[in-house]
């Protein structure tokens, strides 16, 4: 187990470390840059800001101070004339951000990053739990209408994008039947809504995973055992046959969480929600080469250490599976 | 079974246990961090770059930065008119050359210091420093040595502060010396960029952070300011909440205990908050689908708030065809402006003709624009040496991606294809990629729109001069630059309105850009707000504004037009009168 997590660390630092470097030079690849506004700055004030933020230095010295606390600069990297400079994403300073300039990017993550956390773990738990029962139906009682309905059902939940079921939920439970706040962030809620809307299509995918993976478990060997052993239905399914059927709900489960836990433009523009999500999209587009730094750091240690997480649970619901393998 | 066996046959609900804990921890976290409603929210609609008033650039920041500071003279929510701020009285001499302000005696920032004219000249000499890369510097180029200054070199060599034209002559009294008269002087004061900071805790802060202080001062925990409000808290992309500032030196005058500012960015949202009443004011950004729907409410009147912006085609002068103004000319008579207007905004946009929106503004009137037709454009691109046997070569339009942007380029590209046999493409570019390829000139017709800065026709004018980076069409003309620099120096009105009406004659022949439509502010506003203006600049002071009672309200749904249909007043219906106003009333 240690020598395997190990060895994914290893892996892990390898990834991260492309995927900075692939980020920092597409970013910085891309035109205009964080200063370039409608309402144009006169020249030596953009070199002002430019050189404030070290964006005149030449791409690898740029590189570098990203990485990490060299001291490169004649005044200093570290304390240089002020003007925030930082240590770079190796001693876990991401750097200020372009955009919200009163921030750093660790301040605009540790405000936004738990917001979507608990979201995004709302949103999970409804997934999991109407897309195990749903599935856990639908095998249990197949090709009749109910297994029909949830089918279709769950067809619906993958093909209607987020945003028109979003649209729909604000038209039913809050001009039609008012229940819920229409937008906003604070109470729970506010929670329901957008929770229900970022979960339904994991839901409507977990739910199909469910009924293929135990419908395939029910006609394994060790199943028919238990049968004929005379053990009772309920014992059979929850305890046998839907630990081999959630396999690949949880092998689904890794990368999907790691998408819900960081939050969805989409979902978090309609409902006003300040998560991380916004920030994938409107960090590039903003062209606050740290903050979208930040943001795919974060998004790529989630996925990996999801992922990782996966392999392990693997392995315990199934102990065929070793470990050194997965 | 073994104790590795009985672990491993439970451990496997630990996931189902951990999502539920955390289901409970978010519902648990959710009703934690809810915050009381403030007595008034708003959307400011989008998040604040920066509450730093040297470096502030846009719309959102300046709603915020009146709530927080108080310049030297503040505007007139209703007509604009210049009122006393943190200045109580100021006198001009030489002409207009010379403005001296006297503060308030006795007022204090909000931690308690005393708020004299040194702060203000703190403020405004680091806002003229280079080091602080202000965007608004040039606000303070008519003082004396200022350009200089900013430039960082002075009349002895080196940068002085002691050689630019603010002067402290006593704690309550700042005297600036301009090079020639600026009869706008006194609205560059009431911008949000020359709004005071406190010099202490800048200072402080930059002592004890020397890492991070300009992000430090500005936090609620430290931003010391002198406004009717306070910074209470703040959340990236959700909302900034004010409170009262006890120390205010009006404060007796302000009704609202608490303001919350969203920054909702999605019009559609927005809308929906309005109209469950999550919030009491959002600006803009109503839907195009849904203007319709929102005319006639007595709380939605563009049609009757015409807004200090226009919008615009830059064209590219520096490459054939459009190097011609002939060209230029054919093409700006023959825009269906109207159409544009009626058919694709609805909500009360005007056609322009003029590079002043609205063809005036103040006492400035612009030049008729010439009697345009399509034969007569028709005639200008043969003049220009295009017929039918030798065509113009085929246009494109840019414009950042939008749909409003791509509907009005549509509707311009067929009415050019239909008039003049025009060949024009469309191509939509990311916001950044567009200001890029505009700035560097790699465009033919580019999509655009300016907001006024002050309210005077030097702040549409002047953008077409030379040397203004925000010229970007590549268009210079050197009896343009001349006429502008004289009406800079212009000390009488009447002259100066004449000076400025031959500058935007010249636009007119040479036409670098195009103008389209003139703007209309899209309040949408809870009937019971009182002391909210309606004026060009769409600029609100929170200080104004309280809630009317019912009475109140009563009373002025009955002077305003009757067609108009009566919508809910959420709030409270004794209203929210500030402690001098209710003495006035009596109760």
């Amino acid at each position: 187990m240690i020598g395997f997590l190990l060895r994914r660390l290893a892996w892990f630092a390898l990834t991260l470390w492309s995927v900075v470097t692939v980020a920092f030079f597409l970013m910085r690849a891309a035109p205009g840059g964080p200063f370039s506004v409608e309402r144009s700055l006169a020249p030596s004030i953009e070199a002002a800001l430019r050189s404030r933020y070290h964006l005149d230095w030449p791409m690898w010295k740029q590189y570098l101070a990203y990485i990490g606390p060299f001291d490169l600069g004649p005044s200093g990297w570290i304390h240089g004339d002020g003007s925030h400079p930082f240590a770079g994403v190796l001693s876990g300073d991401f750097g200020p951000s372009f955009k919200y300039r009163d921030f750093s990017v660790n301040d605009v993550l540790a405000q936004s990053l738990p917001v979507s956390l608990e979201l995004g773990l709302a949103a999970l738990c409804f997934a999991v739990v109407i897309g195990v029962s749903a599935g856990l139906l639908c095998a249990l009682f197949p090709r009749g209408k109910l297994d029909l309905s949830l089918r279709m059902a769950a067809t619906a939940g993958i093909a209607i994008p987020n945003f028109v079921l979003a649209s729909l939920l604000i038209l039913l439970f809050v001009f039609l039947i008012p229940i819920f706040p229409v937008a906003g962030w604070g109470g729970p809620s506010h929670l329901i809504l957008p929770a229900v809307a970022l979960g339904t299509p994991v839901a409507a995918y977990i739910a199909r995973l469910v009924r293929a993976g135990l419908f395939d478990a029910l006609s394994q060997d060790f199943v028919r055992t238990a049968v004929a052993k005379g053990m009772p239905t309920r014992v059979i399914v929850l305890r046998h046959a839907l630990r081999q059927g959630l396999l690949p709900v949880v092998s689904y489960l890794g990368p999907a969480a790691a998408g819900i836990l960081t939050g969805s433009l989409v979902i978090e523009k309609i409902f006003f929600i300040p998560g991380t999500g916004q920030h994938f999209v409107n960090s590039a587009l903003n062209r606050d080469y740290t903050l979208a730094m930040g943001v795919t750091i974060l998004y790529t240690a989630l996925v990996f250490g999801l992922n990782t997480l996966v392999d392990v649970i693997y392995t315990l619901l199934d102990p065929r599976i070793p470990l050194e393998e997965a | 079974m073994t104790l590795a066996g009985r672990a491993r046959r439970w451990l496997w609900t630990a996931p189902a246990a951990v999502l539920l804990a955390g289901f409970a921890w978010a519902i648990a976290v959710a009703g934690r961090s809810h915050l009381p409603g403030a007595d008034f929210t708003f959307n400011n609609n989008s998040e604040v770059s920066t509450l730093d008033p040297a470096l502030v650039s846009s719309i959102p920041e300046g709603r915020i930065l009146r709530a927080l500071s108080e310049g030297l003279v503040i505007r007139d929510p209703e007509t604009l008119a210049i009122l006393p701020g943190a200045a109580a009285t100021w006198e001009t001499a030489d002409e207009g050359r010379r403005w001296t302000f006297h503060l308030r005696p006795g007022m204090r920032w909000s931690n308690g210091n005393q708020l004299t004219v040194a702060d203000f000249a703190f403020s405004f000499q680091r806002l003229l420093l280079p080091a602080t890369a202000s965007p608004y510097a040039s606000f303070l180029f008519a003082v004396v040595g200022a350009k200089e200054y900013h430039a960082g070199r002075g009349a002895a060599g080196a940068a002085s502060w002691n050689d630019v034209g603010i002067k402290t002559l006593d704690p309550l009294t700042l005297e600036f010396q301009l090079e020639s008269p600026r009869p706008y002087f006194l609205h560059l004061l009431a911008s949000t960029a020359l709004l005071p900071v406190h010099m202490q805790s800048l200072q402080a802060m930059r002592q004890r952070f020397p890492d991070s202080w300009t992000t430090q001062w500005l936090r609620p925990e430290n931003l010391v300011c002198n406004g009717p409000y306070t910074l209470a808290s703040r959340r990236i992309n959700d909302r900034i909440r004010l409170a009262k500032n006890p120390r205010y030196w009006d404060a007796d005058n302000v009704a609202f205990e608490s303001i919350d500012a969203l920054a909702v960015e999605h019009g559609g949202t927005a809308l929906n908050m309005y109209l469950t009443g999550g919030c009491d004011w959002i600006d803009g950004n109503v839907p195009p689908l849904y203007v319709n729907q929102m005319l006639g409410r007595e709380d939605f009147r563009p049609k009757a708030s015409p807004y200090l912006g226009l919008y615009f085609y830059r064209l590219n002068c520096t490459k054939p065809p459009l190097d011609d103004a002939r060209v230029r000319k054919a093409l700006a008579f023959t825009i269906n402006r109207e159409e544009v207007c009626e058919k694709l905004l609805k909500a009360g946009q005007e056609p322009c003709y003029t590079f002043v929106p609205w063809g005036k503004l103040g006492s400035y009137e612009s030049p008729l624009a010439e009697n345009a037709s399509v034969p007569l454009a028709r005639r200008l691109l043969g003049a220009a040496g295009y017929n039918k046997d030798h065509r113009v070569p085929p246009l494109s339009i840019h414009y950042n991606t939008a749909e409003s942007h791509r509907d009005i380029a549509e509707v311009i590209a067929h009415t050019w294809n239909q008039t003049l046999g025009m060949q024009v493409g469309l191509a939509n570019q990311e916001w950044k990629v567009w200001l890029d390829s505009q700035t560097r000139l790699d465009y033919q017709i580019s999509r655009s729109s300016w907001i006024a800065d002050y309210p005077d026709a030097s702040s549409f004018l002047g953008v077409f001069t030379s040397d203004n980076p925000n010229n970007r069409t590549g268009w210079k003309n050197a009896a343009f630059d001349d006429l502008m620099a004289r009406s800079e120096r212009e000390a009488d009105p009447e002259q100066r309105n004449l000076l400025l009406y031959k500058a935007e004659r010249i636009l007119q022949d040479e036409m670098p850009a195009i103008p389209i439509y003139s703007y209309v502010a899209q309040n949408v506003v809870n009937p019971r707000l009182g002391g909210f203006g309606n004026n060009p600049l769409n600029e609100q002071n929170p200080k104004f504004w309280y809630w009317k009672d019912d009475d109140e309200l009563w009373q002025d749904r009955r002077k305003r037009v009757s067609s108009m249909r009566i919508v809910d007043a959420p709030g409270p219906t004794a209203g929210l009168y500030s402690k001098a106003a209710r003495k006035a009333r009596g109760s």
